[in-house]
């Protein structure tokens, strides 16, 4: 049974995997809210943009963003492959929404129409927005992606629970959070295992799982649910006794072995991010009129 | 005064009820610091419930229960008794809490707000202590039952307790890991001069200890050293079979045969019966 | 009809860089009537070789004939089941329903019997793992003691009137009485139920009750013995690090020694008869 709790982690030595995991959380935050300042070619131009400036907004923007994501994989030593692989998910979402974009655009009048048949309409709109809208997708989920590939659960964990520190001012549960997530993730590969278990049991008084309709099948999980969480309980109890025992009283008065730290690595690439996503900014509200001043450049 | 005292103490579940079980029913047992002491019953003698009350997870509803001269009854006390004085559960998956076994072993002197270099030291000589040090940055999950009771064990060194309770801690193990721990917990009895508590229902674990207590309904029916195994009847009565060893060494004696009663193992008795 | 193994291996995650083989050509017989040991470490595939009695795990590669039952070709996988009952170790968990009688009843409604076939067979499975049936029919089964949960569990296994029973530890987790108890039910069920192969740890119970002792280690068959023939294997016991029942290590400790002993003895008696023999006690 793989060991769930390691996630898609991927275990190497790398200046991103070194990194402190509250900058590594904050930023893929930052990365995230940065991807939507990236407008809709249709909500562009319904805001009084014109075409060419979205094209320098958007090219200009994606560009930037997968020059950042390209130095981010490569210095994570996390092999392209896998990292690619990530996408497989989401292949067909992705497919599935950019084919119909291309087919139906949708923001009032499509100026450059390539051809058009009954109502399909393709269009150099409908190309940018489906190519505009499937980066965007992707960026999405490759991400977040680099953060699960170089940051354990656990790490991940404890830099929320810092992270959240502050709302423990107004006596929100962040240190209780944290535990239960914690514990959640080291009882997961148990409680799988004992699934198993249970499972063959039942199938072992010929309990059948798979045939019947959804009903049924439904049904027949009875006899694995009903045990698992007595199980789960029956933990939930060991477990609080002996951490009784360890002397476990909540949050006051706790300190941590693992203390994170902040490098200068850290300031320093939290700094980058911050840039790439100010540029997006400066390109997206065409501030100190640099967009504009770019394009008439360009034409 | 002696280090741990029960005296009196009676324990019942759902008390007052149609259901009511009197697990511990007026025991009084006085333990020594150094001491490797067993206490062993059939399942349902209360051994388990004394565990409990040793270090306050329950307190006694009769008579009183004190560690280092600390009542568990006074809520001020239990985390010094606690630091005290650890347990180690039955259960080999149910006592870690943390996914990456030294933030496990760190779980305790964190809890008592030890400071981050010292809570690593500590980690590391618990780690050495049990022989798992090498697993340290790894998770529980494939580790064998008696790795993952070494762990606990380590778990529970971390706070540096003077007296450890073994809670039927081997009842889930197969051989090898029922060794592997017993060994760590006689080094540290030898060594560290640690004072254990072993609850178990293995004949055979008892017999390592210096001191057998035998529990029965509740009640403490034998006490001492290997000589109580002389009582056949008792023994058998009281649900627990006499090691083999001492069957062995009893029969011979009654058959006229000089040796020795102050045996502890097959390996004891090998060496008697070649002198 | 017996169960013949023959060549059977199996390997986990073919083909991956994760690829174990879990069991390596393993060819025996377990005779009708056996009652038939299996030890080995753990991790030395004994779970994995009985989950293929009763079609749990796939063949992959090699035979296996349990009675009329041809494992390589298709089978009626409920018939398979209901004659191959397997009790898991610590089966008490996985109880489940409302009450004993129809936890137990739970394998005969999956075969699809009546009614009147259900209610008579959980009414005998209860009896026969030494339960009062009246007691205990409408109780929970979450209310019993640990011993009684385990006798349950049991019984919802013979429900299904099995006529060979595989049992994985039977004795786990129990106290000494527990453990003879259990054992002693056991061999009782014996009469109903012929051929019974048991995986234990403890060789005290495995010399006690086996006829033929299947050795494994690391997936690989070290040979199946009568148990006094298996405790002579001085070398095979070494390379294994096995344990020894007290008796038999008693007996090989003192034969080490120079002592005229035999190696093989199992029984107490029979130890202490010797030990007063060559130390001249009357």
């Amino acid at each position: 049974m793989r060991d769930v709790t390691m996630g898609q982690y991927y275990p190497v030595k790398s200046p991103i995997h070194r990194l402190d995991p509250r900058i590594k959380l904050m930023a893929t935050v930052i990365y995230i809210v940065m991807l939507f300042f990236i407008p809709t070619l249709s909500n562009y131009l319904s805001r009084g943009g014109n075409f060419d400036g979205y094209l320098l907004l958007a090219g200009a923007g994606y560009a930037i963003i997968t020059l950042f994501l390209l130095v981010v994989i490569l210095l994570s030593r996390v092999p392209l492959g896998k990292v690619l692989k990530s996408i497989k998910a989401i292949i067909y979402l992705i497919t599935f929404t950019a084919v119909l974009s291309l087919f139906f655009y949708g923001g009032g009048d499509d100026v450059h129409l390539i051809f058009k048949w009954k109502f399909l309409s393709l269009s150099q709109e409908s190309i940018v927005t489906a190519t505009a809208m499937a980066l965007r997708l992707i960026y999405l989920v490759i991400g977040p992606s680099m953060l699960t590939f170089t940051t354990t659960p656990v790490e991940i964990t404890d830099a929320l629970e810092r992270l959240l520190k502050p709302l423990t001012l107004i006596k929100f549960p962040v240190h209780t959070l944290a535990m239960i997530m914690s514990i959640a993730l080291r009882m997961i590969p148990s409680l799988m295992e004992e699934t198993d278990k249970i499972k063959n049991a039942q199938k072992a008084r010929c309990a059948d799982f798979e045939s019947g309709n959804l009903i049924k099948r439904a049904k027949a999980l009875l006899p694995i649910l009903v045990p698992l969480f007595i199980s789960a309980f029956r933990r939930a109890e060991d477990l609080a006794l002996a951490m009784d025992s360890r002397c476990y009283a909540g949050a006051k008065g706790r300190t941590r072995m693992k203390v994170l730290k902040i490098r200068f690595a850290d300031i320093f690439g939290f700094l980058v991010v911050v840039a790439v996503f100010l540029s997006i900014l400066i390109l997206r509200y065409d501030w100190f009129g640099v967009a504009s001043q770019i394009l008439a450049f360009i034409l | 005064m002696s280090f741990i005292e029960i005296k009196n103490a009676k324990y019942s579940y759902n008390e007052g009820t149609a259901s009511e079980v009197r697990a511990v029913n007026d025991i009084s047992l006085n333990i020594e610091e150094g001491e490797f002491v067993a206490l062993v019953g059939h399942n349902g003698s209360g051994k388990s419930t004394i565990a409990k009350l040793l270090n306050g997870l329950v307190l006694p509803q009769q008579g009183t229960v004190s560690v280092n001269g600390m009542l568990t009854a006074d809520k001020r006390n239990l985390f010094d008794i606690r630091k005290t004085l650890g347990v180690v559960f039955q259960n080999p998956d149910n006592q870690m809490v943390a996914t990456i076994i030294e933030d496990d072993i760190a779980f305790g002197p964190e809890n008592i707000g030890v400071l981050p270099d010292d809570i690593r030291q500590r980690v590391d000589w618990a780690l050495k202590s049990v022989g798992m040090y090498d697993y340290r940055g790894g998770t529980p999950f494939r580790l064998s039952g008696g790795q993952k009771q070494r762990v606990a064990i380590a778990g529970v060194l971390a706070l540096k307790p003077r007296v450890m309770v073994l809670d039927e801690s081997t009842s889930m193990l197969d051989p090898v890991g029922r060794n592997e721990v017993m060994r760590v917990v006689e080094t540290l009895n030898k060594k560290e001069k640690m004072t254990v508590i072993m609850i178990t229902h293995f004949m055979e674990e008892a017999l390592l200890a210096d001191r057998i207590v035998v529990l029965d309904k509740g009640k403490i029916l034998l006490e001492g050293g290997r000589e109580i195994f002389e009582h056949r009847e008792a023994i058998e009565r009281a649900g627990l079979d006499i090691p083999i060893v001492m069957k062995v060494r009893d029969k011979l004696a009654q058959m006229g045969m000089e040796i020795s009663r102050d045996i502890k193992d097959a390996d004891a008795l090998v060496e008697e019966l070649c002198r | 009809m017996p169960i013949v193994l023959q060549n059977l291996t199996y390997i986990y995650s073919p083909g991956t860089p994760f690829e174990r083989k879990a069991l390596d050509d393993i060819t025996f017989t377990i005779d009708d009537g056996d009652f038939f040991g299996i030890i080995g470490h753990t991790g030395s595939g004994k779970s994995t070789l009985i989950s293929h009695f009763n079609g749990l795990t796939k063949l992959m590669s090699g035979k296996l004939t349990v009675d009329e039952f041809d494992l390589s070709k298709k089978y009626d996988y409920k018939s398979l089941r209901s004659r191959v009952g397997m009790v898991f170790q610590y089966p008490e968990y996985q109880l489940f329903d409302e009450t004993v009688k129809k936890d137990v009843g739970f394998g005969p409604r999956n075969l699809g019997l009546a009614d009147d076939e259900i209610e008579f067979r959980v009414k005998e499975a209860i009896e026969l793992v030494g339960l009062n049936y009246y007691e205990i029919a409408e109780r929970s089964p979450f209310e019993l003691s640990g011993g009684q949960m385990r006798r349950v569990a049991l019984a919802g296994v013979l429900a299904m009137k099995p006529k060979i029973l595989v049992l994985d530890e039977p004795t786990a987790g129990l106290d000494p009485r527990g453990k003879r108890e259990i054992l002693s039910l056991i061999r009782s069920i014996k009469k109903e139920c012929p051929t019974i192969i048991m995986i234990s740890h403890n060789m005290d119970e495995i010399a006690e009750n086996c006829n033929k002792i299947a050795v494994l280690s690391e997936g690989k068959l070290k040979g199946v013995f009568r148990p006094d023939e298996l405790f002579r294997q001085t070398e095979l016991i070494k390379s294994l690090n096995m344990e020894l029942p007290t008796v038999t290590y008693l007996a090989t400790q003192l034969n080490a020694r120079g002592y005229d002993i035999d190696k093989g003895i199992t029984d107490v008696d029979v130890l202490v008869k010797e030990i007063a023999r060559i130390k001249g006690v009357e």
